[in-house]
């Protein structure tokens, strides 16, 4: 607590209301010649005080961090924040393990239903793209926004990465708070398959010479969606539309050049169209078993770490194709009726902080890559973040540099239903 | 007593139909367009229409009747042919203890399993390749995951013909089994005529209700099909669970719609088993009068009980080889055997001591208390009293898919601030094992032989006492079934235990089931020996109480778990 807080409340303890108002008085305008000084400066040590307050209420409080549970390097990183939050700031932080997000955007709704409106169950909740725009759209998260006056916002830069405000191109609102990378790659097996094809027509090509040996997680998994995306946008003729909510009238138009490909590649894929893995794991489990010569996963470091574990063969690599992939932001939000939601905020910012997000995007330790602009950090950080190894299998930066935006959300649904419709009736 | 009755009428009402109707009203209400949270608050028939429109609906409700059907039908047939074979003969032990431990495994660690086994990079053709195949890659032909649903059923198998044959053996324990067939046989026919024509009969009408909750899951089964197939189009409840998982909040209406079809579905598959049934009944009853020997019928048996052993075989099969996995280093096509073997994950298998005791604790503790409650509910029936409504409530959480029940029945607990503790996780368990506790002690009571009873009562022994010296020892092996079942169901549910305990309280199940969404076989492998280990620990410990409670009378051995 600083001086002038702790003055503040003797001095309003202790006279008469008059008195008070000349303080508060006094005090604005001390925060005014502040800002008069230095803008930037100022905001930062005003958002640095409200936080110091945020952060002296979170103390002793619990948060139940709801987050996907299935990678064990994942849950030992969270392990690890948990400690270091309930050593500097007194949180405990309990990691509750999810098979998949749907089931506690489930538990917010019933407790929404329920009319919990305080005291609610899910302090902080791992989330991005439709589960976020669904969550905001019906008022099941914080009503104010917080991300963006968390200390370790600073460290950020909107203008160099447009994906940390704006998640599936809907306006996060500082609603949520980033908290790491994901890019769409490819991974192939270096012995089998020396140069993969690194476009869609290529990739049509090369199913259509080589049946049985690619396929992708079915529809309506993320990351089957995902590729569908992928190829629509290089087979479009005019993206545009794609980052607009889902026009029906033109629907059948943009997505035409995407049923094409897929009815010529269809009747080659893996098991002739007729059957497809349920989801990425399972995609690259087929790629390590040989059944098939490219996987697919959403996290470049993903393959790396695979080969670490001796799920994946040595001898596996990564691209991605000429144009880009998909890449988005995944993120931490608070529900609206979050129990400890200043201790929430206060986990959410030490997990972007630069010492947080070096640690997280070791291979060794996780791999995810940084929401962070190595611009606005230290020159230690910046350190930190180049000193970091690479694995075997992930590309580099500057190989990873071609990215698509993810397009507006609503065509996920639209897509999904399509495909189903063409690909899963058995018609 | 009149008093006592209703206390205990208010308290089976309390505990099972409230939560209940809530769990109903929540899908009910979504699919008729009310769903206030989400602004829905008028009735509409577009969740209706729109669900309709799901493409290749029809094909999937087909899908769901025919592998849903089927599977019961072999299940049923192939647990009477095991019980035919082996009941009377040495290895009778064998198959209790062959069928307890497979009730308990999770149904995705048997699909996990069969996967594994038989996909064409699985375990059998790594056994043969490059060696006898030639193949130092998978062949492009396979037979997992399959379009017809055969595959479905094979592990639909897996699961289903240990409970049939378990409870099979209970309803026996209350059978004059030897003096029927020694009847049969006296009268020139086989042996495997008379288990047909006298003891199975039987043996079926006090295991109709099992047989039902059978085709009712099989039915609603979702983990099975997303991984075994088919997948163009899935059964109906792969689809509606798809709308319940949806990012999109109001697809959560029309795949209420779907959950309404889906008890639409049960109930036409339920009609057309009864149907069946009633064909059998009379063939049988046609060659029973006109005294036909079945002389054929000994080597149909003996074929089927062969082809009974391979989901059984399959299904342990696959448990081997998810055991394997868990301790499994690179092992990659057409390796027969991992290249090393790591500990890494069991070498901190410590940090799930918590998790270990709450699922024991809430296992005993649910199962316990659902097998008192249905006692009751079965002493309130013996005195005429009404529990026909109470029946239809607690089947419904066999019924209804889960995802759409379950948020219904958390309303309860949210409103009573009562979630996140031991309690609310305890009662949402106990939902759950209740039917299937009623299933094995409605019948097994209604066959009590009375007359015990009477003889007691004229002995001057009160009621109580009566029930305590009489009867209850009587229901022990069936008590004992009920117990170990329950505590199989209450170890493998996931999401009512995500709800119920809000985080606050981790169970292995759901330890297992984030392990195993990462989607690598090592961990799968983990995952299935966590959820093994509860149930297993639960069934030694009731054959050891059977054994020393029951050892020593030669005719109770054959029920129970023993």
């Amino acid at each position: 607590m600083n001086p002038f807080h702790a003055l503040h409340l003797v001095i309003l303890r202790a006279i008469s209301p008059f008195m008070m108002i000349v303080t508060i008085l006094s005090g604005a305008t001390l925060i005014g010649s502040l800002l008069a000084g230095s803008l930037l400066v100022g905001q930062a040590l005003a958002s640095d005080r409200d936080f110091a307050a945020i952060r002296e209420a979170a103390r002793g409080q619990t948060v139940y961090f709801n987050a996907w549970g299935g990678d064990d390097k994942i849950n030992d990183y969270i392990a690890w924040a948990g400690d270091e939050l309930a050593r500097r700031y007194g949180i405990t932080l309990k990691h509750v393990k999810l098979g998949d997000t749907s089931a506690a955007v489930s538990r917010i709704l019933s407790e929404q239903a329920a009319g919990r409106n305080t005291g609610g169950s899910i302090d902080l909740l791992w989330v991005n793209g439709e589960n976020f725009a669904a969550m905001k759209r019906n008022g099941l998260l914080q009503g104010t926004p917080w991300a963006e006056s968390l200390p370790s916002w600073r460290y950020t830069d909107a203008d160099s990465l447009p994906a940390i405000k704006l998640d599936f191109a809907v306006p996060t609102d500082g609603l949520e708070s980033p908290w790491g990378r994901a890019q769409l790659v490819f991974a192939h097996d270096s012995a089998r398959l020396p140069t993969p094809p690194r476009n869609a027509a290529d990739l049509a090509t090369y199913i259509i010479n080589t049946p049985g040996r690619f396929t992708y997680p079915q529809s309506p998994d993320f990351v089957g969606l995902s590729f569908l995306k992928q190829i629509l946008i290089e087979t479009a003729v005019d993206t545009a539309p794609l980052y607009r909510p889902v026009e029906p009238a033109l629907f059948d138009a943009v997505t035409a050049p995407l049923w094409q490909w897929l009815d010529s590649v269809t009747p080659h894929l893996w098991r002739g169209g007729r059957a497809y893995p349920a989801n990425y794991p399972m995609l690259r489990q087929l790629l390590a078993d040989g059944e098939v010569d490219i996987a697919i996963a959403f996290n470049p470091a993903d393959a790396s770490s695979a080969i670490e574990r001796g799920e994946l063969p040595a001898s596996i690599r990564t691209y991605i194709h000429d144009a880009g992939t998909i890449a988005n932001v995944h993120f931490l939000a608070i529900p609206f009726n979050a129990n400890a939601p200043e201790a929430a905020q206060t986990v959410a910012d030490f997990l972007l902080s630069p010492e947080a997000q070096i640690r997280k995007a070791d291979p060794r330790v996780w791999g995810d890559p940084t929401v962070l602009a190595m611009h606005r950090l230290s020159a230690a950080d910046r350190a930190g973040f180049a000193a970091l190894p690479r694995g075997v299998a992930t590309l580099s930066e500057a190989d990873l540099a071609a990215t698509l935006a993810e397009p507006h959300p609503s065509w996920m649904k639209a897509i999904e239903t399509e495909w189903r419709r063409r690909y899963a009736s058995g018609g | 007593m009149i008093g006592a009755r209703h206390i205990i009428t208010g308290i089976l009402a309390l505990a099972t139909a409230l939560p209940v109707i809530a769990g109903i009203i929540g899908v009910m209400a979504p699919a008729i367009g009310l769903f206030p949270p989400l602004g829905f608050v008028t009735p509409s028939l577009d969740p209706a229409r729109e669900f309709l429109a799901t493409p290749g609906l029809g094909r999937a409700g087909m899908t769901s009747l025919i592998t849903g059907l089927g599977a019961t039908c072999l299940a049923l047939l192939f647990s009477f042919a095991l019980v035919v074979t082996y009941v009377g003969a040495c290895q009778a032990s064998w198959l209790r203890r062959f069928a307890g431990p497979l009730i308990a495994v999770p149904h995705s660690a048997v699909a996990i399993g069969v996967l594994f086994l038989l996909a064409p990079s699985g375990w059998l053709m790594r056994l043969v390749s490059p060696g006898l195949t030639g193949f130092d890659r998978p062949p492009l032909w396979a037979l997992v995951p399959d379009g017809s649903g055969a595959v479905l059923c094979l592990g639909l198998l897996v699961k289903e013909v240990p409970f049939l044959v378990l409870v099979s053996l209970a309803a026996l324990a209350t059978l004059p089994v030897r003096r029927l067939l020694a009847t049969g046989m006296s009268l020139g026919y086989g042996r495997a005529a008379s288990w047909v024509y006298l003891v199975l009969p039987l043996v079926y009408r006090r295991i109709r209700l099992p047989v039902f909750a059978v085709l009712a899951f099989s039915l609603s089964v979702v983990d099975m099909p997303r991984l075994l197939g088919p997948m163009l189009p899935p059964p109906l409840a792969v689809l509606i669970v798809e709308g319940f998982e949806d990012a999109e909040l109001a697809a959560r209406l029309p795949a209420s719609f779907g959950a309404v079809m889906q008890i639409g579905l049960t109930i036409a598959a339920l009609a057309i088993w009864c149907a069946g049934e009633w064909v059998c009944g009379r063939t049988l009853a046609w060659l029973r009068r006109s005294g036909v020997r079945l002389a054929a019928l000994r080597a149909c048996v003996g074929l089927l009980a062969g082809l009974a052993t391979v989901p059984l075989v399959i299904g342990c099969a696959g448990l081997v080889a998810a055991a394997l996995w868990s301790v499994a280093g690179p092992w990659f096509f057409p390796a027969a055997l991992p290249e090393s073997l790591t500990f890494r994950f069991w070498m901190r298998a410590d940090s799930l001591a918590p998790a270990l005791t709450a699922s024991l604790v809430i296992a005993a503790a649910a199962s316990f208390l659902a097998v008192i409650l249905a006692l009751m509910a079965i002493e309130l029936a013996r005195s005429r009293s009404r529990t026909g409504l109470w029946q239809v409530f607690i089947f419904a959480p066999i019924l209804l898919p889960q995802a759409g029940f379950v948020p219904g029945l958390q309303m309860v607990l949210t409103v009573t601030w009562l979630d996140g503790t031991w309690l609310a996780m305890i009662w949402m368990h106990m939902l759950f094992i209740l039917p299937y506790v009623w299933l094995i002690l409605a019948p097994a009571a209604a066959s009590l032989d009375m007359r015990h009873d009477r003889i007691a009562a004229s002995l001057g022994a009160g009621r109580w006492r009566r029930y305590g010296r009489v009867t209850l020892p009587m229901l022990t092996p069936a008590i004992i079934t009920a117990l170990f079942v329950g505590t199989a169901v209450s170890v493998a549910l996931y999401l009512p235990s995500l709800f119920a305990g809000a985080g606050r309280i981790t169970t292995m199940t759901l330890e297992a089931v984030a392990l195993a969404s990462g989607g690598s076989r090592p961990m799968a492998g983990v995952a299935t020996m966590l959820q093994l280990l509860v149930p297993i620990l639960f069934f030694a410990l009731f054959q050891t109480l059977y054994r020393l409670g029951y050892g020593r009378f030669a005719g109770m051995r054959a029920g129970g778990l023993h």
